[in-house]
């Protein structure tokens, strides 16, 4: 169970480890496009 | 390319590890075996073809890939998985099942409680920062509006270094060609035409004969998916020829780009109140052009039907009906008509950038609209109702039947992530006054399949997160989402310190 669930024994299962990379890649990628959209229109000048 | 390949192999190798364990543990039959693998086959395939297409620099390929096969290749796995444990008979009784609900709830309830403390503190944090929060977007909004003012006259010099221009008005700026003359010279006139993302300015150059012999895009501020395909297509060369006092209509004399019709009808109107301005002005002609028709078609019908049905919780909440609204939704506001309300068009209408409500009636009942219910009503009705993007995710979510989420100690903080980026957004907006290019979300690129760079990897990444954590972009991204809840709290807080005052005023 603490296999699956994950973080029962403070343990991170694979499911948990799924979830928080594709978390922490849509943060990068918005961060991406808010930095690309922040040096093309402001820093430009 | 090596990794890839050795990756590959690694989870190729896990994968038939994966299917022996189960086939140890289940009575497999055909489907259990066949469903998860392709799974398998597909995730493994768009892996390959993703990193292949990101290495020849072609993203939007690799993006594709990812949802023609990755997307399904991930379906077909979970579905498989699902039909394996749940359908079929396990070969040795399960011990750890018997145990597994009480484990089950015991942590649910401490990661509940574990998020509550936190909200609790996060909230005390969250006040102070979110009053500088305000005050920032605040000065970035005066600071936009000052600063905003491009220097048309100097883009126009530059296209047209060997002609001499004189300034003969300023508001619309009009220069006249060579040296100064009553009646019938050369003119160029810039005039701008709304479109949903603000102002889109043209220069139009008239010559004597009274017809349009140029038309110089200058400025612009669509999203710019779109906007490259008006300057891309042969849309300015319809101009080119064409006597000032026709009626310059798209639809009528003029043809939309196909896909990009806000876009066009923005430039359009720019080149025609530069032309009538011209007629009238300088040509002394009589108006003899037709007025802007009213766009009320089987589009305007659909779309003010289906927000009408928003307002009714038992055909937004009950099946059959619940299906049946989510599918026309994304079929009509999503696939049809592109019309997703964004942060970019909230942040326009703060900005001022209306367009007129003759050509845009769809943008006025969606945006104009929802954010009239929330002032009047207090209620959100287009977040988890008319959001063609919710129902994707939805039905995503159901295929997977997956609901997970990220771990608690992500979950404490997905509040503020959340804000920090519905932040950084609109205060690139703001000092911008270019609302497209702070908005981040893939709904426009998902039902056109057009975006720029970086949205091709967000696009997938927010499916496939869909997939796993149920209203995985609604919950943890979506700044239009945050936008309109954020206004029903200000609503709420309003109404409330209203009726308090009321009520002491009333004991005293």
């Amino acid at each position: 169970m603490s296999r699956i669930k994950g973080t029962q024994e403070g343990k991170m299962g694979w499911k948990t480890i799924l979830t928080n990379v594709i978390y922490f890649a849509a943060i990068f990628f918005i961060a991406a496009f808010l930095y690309q959209s922040l040096s093309t229109s402001l820093l430009r000048n | 390319m090596g990794l890839t390949w050795y990756i590959l192999g690694l989870l190729s190798t896990g994968s038939v590890i994966l299917m022996w364990k189960l086939s140890r543990r289940y009575h497999m039959n055909p489907i259990g075996w066949s469903v998860p693998a392709t799974g398998i086959i597909l995730v493994l395939f768009s892996i390959a073809w993703s990193v292949g297409a990101v290495l020849e620099g072609v993203p939007r390929a690799a993006s594709m890939g990812m949802l023609l096969f990755g997307l399904p290749g991930i379906a077909a796995l979970t579905i498989g998985m699902r039909y394996v444990t749940t359908k079929l008979s396990l070969k040795v009784p399960d011990e750890i099942a018997t145990t597994a609900i009480p484990l089950k709830e015991e942590f649910f309830q401490k990661k509940s409680e574990a998020v509550k403390t936190k909200a609790k503190k996060t909230g005390r944090m969250s006040g102070v920062i979110g009053y500088m929060a305000y005050i920032s977007l605040f000065a970035a909004f005066v600071f936009g509006l000052y600063s905003d003012g491009k220097d048309y006259e100097g883009l126009l010099r530059l296209k047209m270094p060997d002609e001499k221009l004189v300034k003969v008005n300023d508001s619309p700026v009009v220069f006249q060609i060579g040296d100064k003359v009553e009646e019938k010279g050369q003119y160029v006139l810039i005039q701008e035409g709304q479109g949903y993302g603000g102002p889109f300015v043209i220069g139009i150059r008239i010559n004597d004969d009274a017809k349009v012999h140029e038309v110089f895009p200058l400025e612009n501020k669509e999203t710019p998916a779109f906007a490259e395909r008006v300057t891309k297509a042969r849309y300015a060369d319809q101009f080119i020829g064409k006597p000032v006092t026709d009626n310059f209509l798209v639809g009528d004399d003029i043809d939309a780009v196909t896909g990009a019709t806000i876009t066009t009808r923005a430039a359009t109107e720019a080149i025609r109140r530069g032309a009538h301005t011209a007629a009238i002005d300088y040509f002394k002609f009589k108006k003899s052009w037709d007025k802007v028709p009213w766009a009320f078609g089987l589009k305007e019908i659909l779309v003010i039907i289906l927000f009408a049905l928003a307002f009714f919780p038992t055909i937004v909440n009950k099946t059959p009906w619940k299906y049946l609204y989510m599918g026309s939704v994304i079929g009509i506001i999503g696939f049809y008509l592109n019309a997703s309300i964004s942060i970019g068009s909230l942040a326009g209408l703060l900005l001022g950038y209306i367009p007129g409500i003759q050509e845009h009636i769809i943008w006025w009942v969606l945006v104009i609209g929802t954010v009239l219910t929330i002032l009047i009503a207090g209620k959100n009705i287009y977040c988890y109702r008319i959001c063609p993007f919710y129902g994707i995710q939805f039905l995503l979510s159901r295929i997977s039947g997956s609901r997970l989420n990220p771990s608690p100690a992500i979950l404490k903080s997905a509040r503020l992530t959340a804000n920090t980026l519905l932040w950084a957004s609109l205060m690139i907006i703001f000092l911008s006054r270019h609302p497209g290019i702070g908005s981040y979300e893939p709904f426009a690129m998902m039902f056109s399949l057009e975006g720029l760079g970086i949205q091709w990897y967000l696009l997938p990444v927010a499916l496939i997160g869909s997939f796993f954590m149920s209203t995985f972009w609604c919950r943890f991204f979506c700044p239009c989402g945050r936008f309109l809840n954020r206004l029903v709290t200000i609503r709420k807080n309003i109404v409330i310190f209203f009726v308090r005052d009321k009520q002491v005023k009333e004991t005293t």
